[in-house]
């Protein structure tokens, strides 16, 4: 019976508007809401760590970008003393070449000219791991400047001979184990000198060459840092926000479910949710020359702050953004307005960053620069244009 | 004899499957059922059901009658009964074009009887349907405004579950060979639910499910009384007149608006203190039976539905009890007659067939029902049974079909075409009595 139950229905619509009062309601309706309040969280990012550990990059140079300003990162790097092959040639002959091994991976600024930079001689040994980009540290003195080409995959700067003979007996110096070299050797600081570029390196790619007649053994990055220090651009909009990874690096917005309009929708069961947080492609294009680059960001991380404040939850890893900015929808939005509307808020506030590499790992810097709307002022400000939740309801 | 074992076990197995489904979603029905407190339905015996109606005059000594416990007081044997429907109601009219074809499958009640005094005094009690609401109607809509590059097309499906049970127990006494009266205590409780779906078939939609639901309950009480007049026109003929009637009860109610499913769900608004207030029924029939083979009835029943008044209906905290108000209740009344022929009598020495009872039965009633307040809506249907006799003295299988018509499709309301078949198995043993031999 039950079988035959199950596979004999044929409803239709007939008796739905049998009667004064028919079956009627249902129908979905779509409405858009905007943030009760967004922001830009400007956080100084940690960009120290020792190898093993991310980041792996660090950056320098300088870029004057028409859209964001003024952006000065300043690499600091020290090595690993390559205790087993400092033996032979390497330990008992004079050095014959001393050069520091640059790889970059990225570039932000103009890609048609070189840039220069100064390399300086840390003047004592410093703490990477952890270190923010805020970080101060002593200036030692300069090296040197050269002399390097965005486009080139490999740029050797070989070190001048005062400084390897100054530099000799620490770098062979194994006793302790190396100990002594970590006590003598600082390491480098890489600053930009002149041209309007930011060069990404890794650190694992980055090591200072050592050879001798016969031999050539590598120092490699041991523990790597980047200071930022961004001047804003005057031509950005009121009504633009910059997201940039290592300096504005967090979206921020919340939605206070117990204010208009939210409160309206009260009880009212969600069919759909997508937040949608739009970028200006025009102004982004109007603002950028030919031949500059500018990365954006590949992936977001969508988060939630728990009410309570205790937690952070996160919503999606690997955000992908569309031309037209960033969009996301599923389950995860729909459950979050049904649980404000239906119950209690379970979040305090959203924050979006930009991930800095393409497998969607928040703990890797970028420059990146996303370039989203803020919320309208106008008060006939198109509800579809700005930041908002595209939210499908069924009223009842 | 081998036929009637096979096919006593193959319906308690049917049954047995049924139960646990009793009261939950056991299929679709009539848009009716979403009005008042659900398709009501009438708890009697399986030879009343036959033949037409109620049968509140008919006395038997291999059936428990509910719909008059004055009946009570014939019991010979300890009884059991159960049964299950299973009915399709073909609905058309209305502002859709098509039918709408649902079926539903339901488990019929439960009896439990026994004599105190054989012949005398009897006990009863009963877990039985009273009403049910099963509908169920679908549309598919394209949303007038959308964001979206393409239009949202959706389904909206609305759907009735639920309805009233009743517990019911008492006693019928015998004075004499003429008169015998009987009274019963029932407690009416269950849940009635509006449930409305919207679904989508685009991706990242997720369905809706909002549920108006009201809880009731309420206690009502049955008298009861019948005559018998014997060697009226012939000898060893029978007119019996019985009468009953269910006295006014107050169903208390709750209702509740929840979004989301089963256990899964949100309440969004309650309100409780209020009450649907039911009428009495009153219930008459007559039997009159020329031999022990041939047996004809006509009842009739009146309920004065449109006096009934709820206290639901009048506040924004949620939804409306009954759907409509009450103006949407009208008067019900049902006439019934029935013809039941059984070739054997009471020879219980007579071949299977013999011993099998042939009935027929017609019906009309008037609906308690007016969706739109203006249209009385009608129901005629006819039956046709037959009661298989078993090995087992006392114990019978009853097969009932039947098809009716009920509604019309003026005045934009629909026209439901049913049919369907019931089976009830009525188990009779001899229990609580001393063995006169040693």
């Amino acid at each position: 019976m039950l079988f035959l139950t199950a596979c004999d229905d044929n409803p239709t619509g007939v008796g739905v508007d049998v009667g004064d009062d028919p079956l009627q309601g249902g129908e979905p309706v779509t409405v858009n809401l905007p943030p009760t309040s967004l922001n830009v969280e400007r956080r100084a990012p940690v960009t120290g760590a020792v190898a093993g550990n991310l980041p792996e990059r660090f950056f320098a140079g300088r870029v004057n970008d028409p859209l964001v300003g003024t952006t000065e990162a300043q690499g600091f790097l020290n090595l690993f003393q390559p205790i087993e092959e400092l033996s032979g040639s390497l330990y008992n002959d004079p050095l014959t070449d001393v050069s520091l091994r640059l790889a970059p991976i990225s570039v932000y600024g103009d890609t048609t000219s070189t840039v220069t930079m100064a390399l300086y001689d840390m003047p004592a040994p410093w703490d990477g791991a952890g270190a923010r980009s805020d970080t101060t540290l002593a200036e030692g003195e300069q090296i040197l400047t050269f002399e390097l080409d965005p486009t080139d995959e490999e740029t050797l700067v070989p070190l001048p001979r005062t400084w390897i003979n100054e530099n000799e007996p620490v770098l062979r110096d194994t006793t302790g184990g190396g100990e002594a070299f970590l006590d003598a050797f600082a390491g480098f600081r890489i600053a930009p000198s002149s041209g309007n570029a930011v060069i990404g390196f890794n650190r694992n790619d980055t090591a200072l060459r050592v050879a001798t007649s016969t031999d050539t053994t590598n120092f490699n990055g041991r523990v790597s840092l980047t200071t930022i220090e961004r001047t804003p651009s005057d031509a950005l909009p009121d009504d633009r926000v910059l997201v940039q990874g290592g300096f504005a690096n967090a979206l921020t917005f919340t939605y206070d479910f117990d204010a208009p309009p939210l409160d309206t929708l009260r009880g009212t069961p969600v069919n759909r949710a997508e937040f949608v947080l739009p970028v200006d492609t025009t102004l982004w294009a109007d603002s950028t020359p030919d031949g500059f680059a500018r990365p954006t960001p590949d992936s977001y991380s969508f988060t939630g702050t728990s009410t309570d404040g205790d937690q952070t939850v996160t919503l999606s890893s690997n955000l992908t953004p569309f031309d037209e900015g960033l969009r996301f929808t599923g389950d995860t939005p729909a459950r979050i307005f049904e649980e404000g509307f239906l119950r209690e808020s379970a979040f305090s506030e959203f924050v979006i960053t930009p991930n800095a590499t393409e497998g969607g790992t928040s703990n890797e810097i970028s420059l990146d620069v996303a370039l989203f709307h803020r919320l309208p002022t106008a008060p006939d400000a198109p509800d579809a244009e700005g930041p908002r939740a595209t939210v499908t309801v069924t009223p009842y | 004899m081998h036929f009637a074992r096979t096919l006593l076990i193959g319906l308690l197995l049917t049954l047995g499957g049924l139960l646990p489904v009793w009261g939950q979603d056991a299929g679709d029905g009539s848009i009716y059922s979403r009005f008042g407190i659900g398709e009501l339905q009438t708890p009697s015996s399986a030879q009343a059901q036959a033949l037409g109606g109620h049968g509140v005059a008919l006395r038997s000594l291999n059936y428990t009658n509910l719909s008059n416990p004055a009946l009570w007081s014939d019991q010979v044997l300890t009884r059991v009964a159960l049964g299950a429907r299973f009915r399709t109601v073909e609905s058309e009219g209305g502002q859709t074009e098509g039918t709408s074809r649902l079926t539903a499958g339901n488990f019929d009640g439960v009896q439990f009887s026994f004599p105190l005094l054989r012949q005398k005094l009897g006990v009863a009690f009963g877990f039985v349907p009273v009403s049910q609401s099963n509908f169920r109607s679908r549309v598919q809509r394209t949303a007038s405004s959308t964001p979206f590059d393409e239009t949202l097309d959706y389904q909206v499906e609305f759907l009735g579950r639920g309805g009233l049970q009743k517990i019911t127990g008492g006693f019928g006494y015998r004075f004499n060979d003429l008169i015998s009266v009987g009274a019963s205590l029932d407690y009416l409780f269950g849940t009635i639910e509006t449930q409305r779906r919207t679904s989508f078939t685009r991706p990242n939609f997720q369905e809706t499910v909002v549920t108006n639901g009201v809880r009731l309950d309420a206690l009502s009480a049955t008298l009861g009384t019948h005559l018998t007049i014997g060697d009226l026109l012939r000898p060893e003929d029978n007119l019996m007149i019985g009468a009953a009637v269910t006295l006014p009860a107050s169903l208390s109610g709750t209702r509740t608006r929840t979004i989301g499913e089963s256990l899964d769900r949100d309440t969004v608004s309650t309100a409780s203190g209020g009450a649907l207030d039911m009428p009495v029924t009153a219930r008459l029939g007559v039997a009159y039976v020329p031999s022990s083979a041939l047996t004809l009835t006509v009842n009739g029943s009146y309920a004065p539905w449109s006096q009934a008044e709820s206290s639901m209906t009048d506040d924004d905290v949620s939804f409306a009890f009954p759907v409509g108000g009450t103006e949407t209740l009208a008067d019900q009344w049902t006439l019934s007659s029935g013809v039941e022929w059984r070739p054997a009598g009471d020879d219980s020495f007579r071949g299977f067939l013999a011993r099998t009872a042939y009935r027929l039965g017609v019906s009309y009633e008037q609906l308690y029902v007016s969706p739109n307040t203006t249209t009385t809506l009608n129901a005629v249907e006819a039956r046709m049974g037959i009661s298989l006799p078993t090995s087992v003295s006392g114990t019978r299988i009853d097969l009932t079909t039947h098809v009716g018509r009920q509604g019309t499709t003026s005045q934009n309301l629909v026209q439901d075409l049913y049919y369907g078949v019931s089976a009830r198995v009525t188990i009779g043993e001899r229990w609580f009595q001393e063995r006169r031999l040693r």
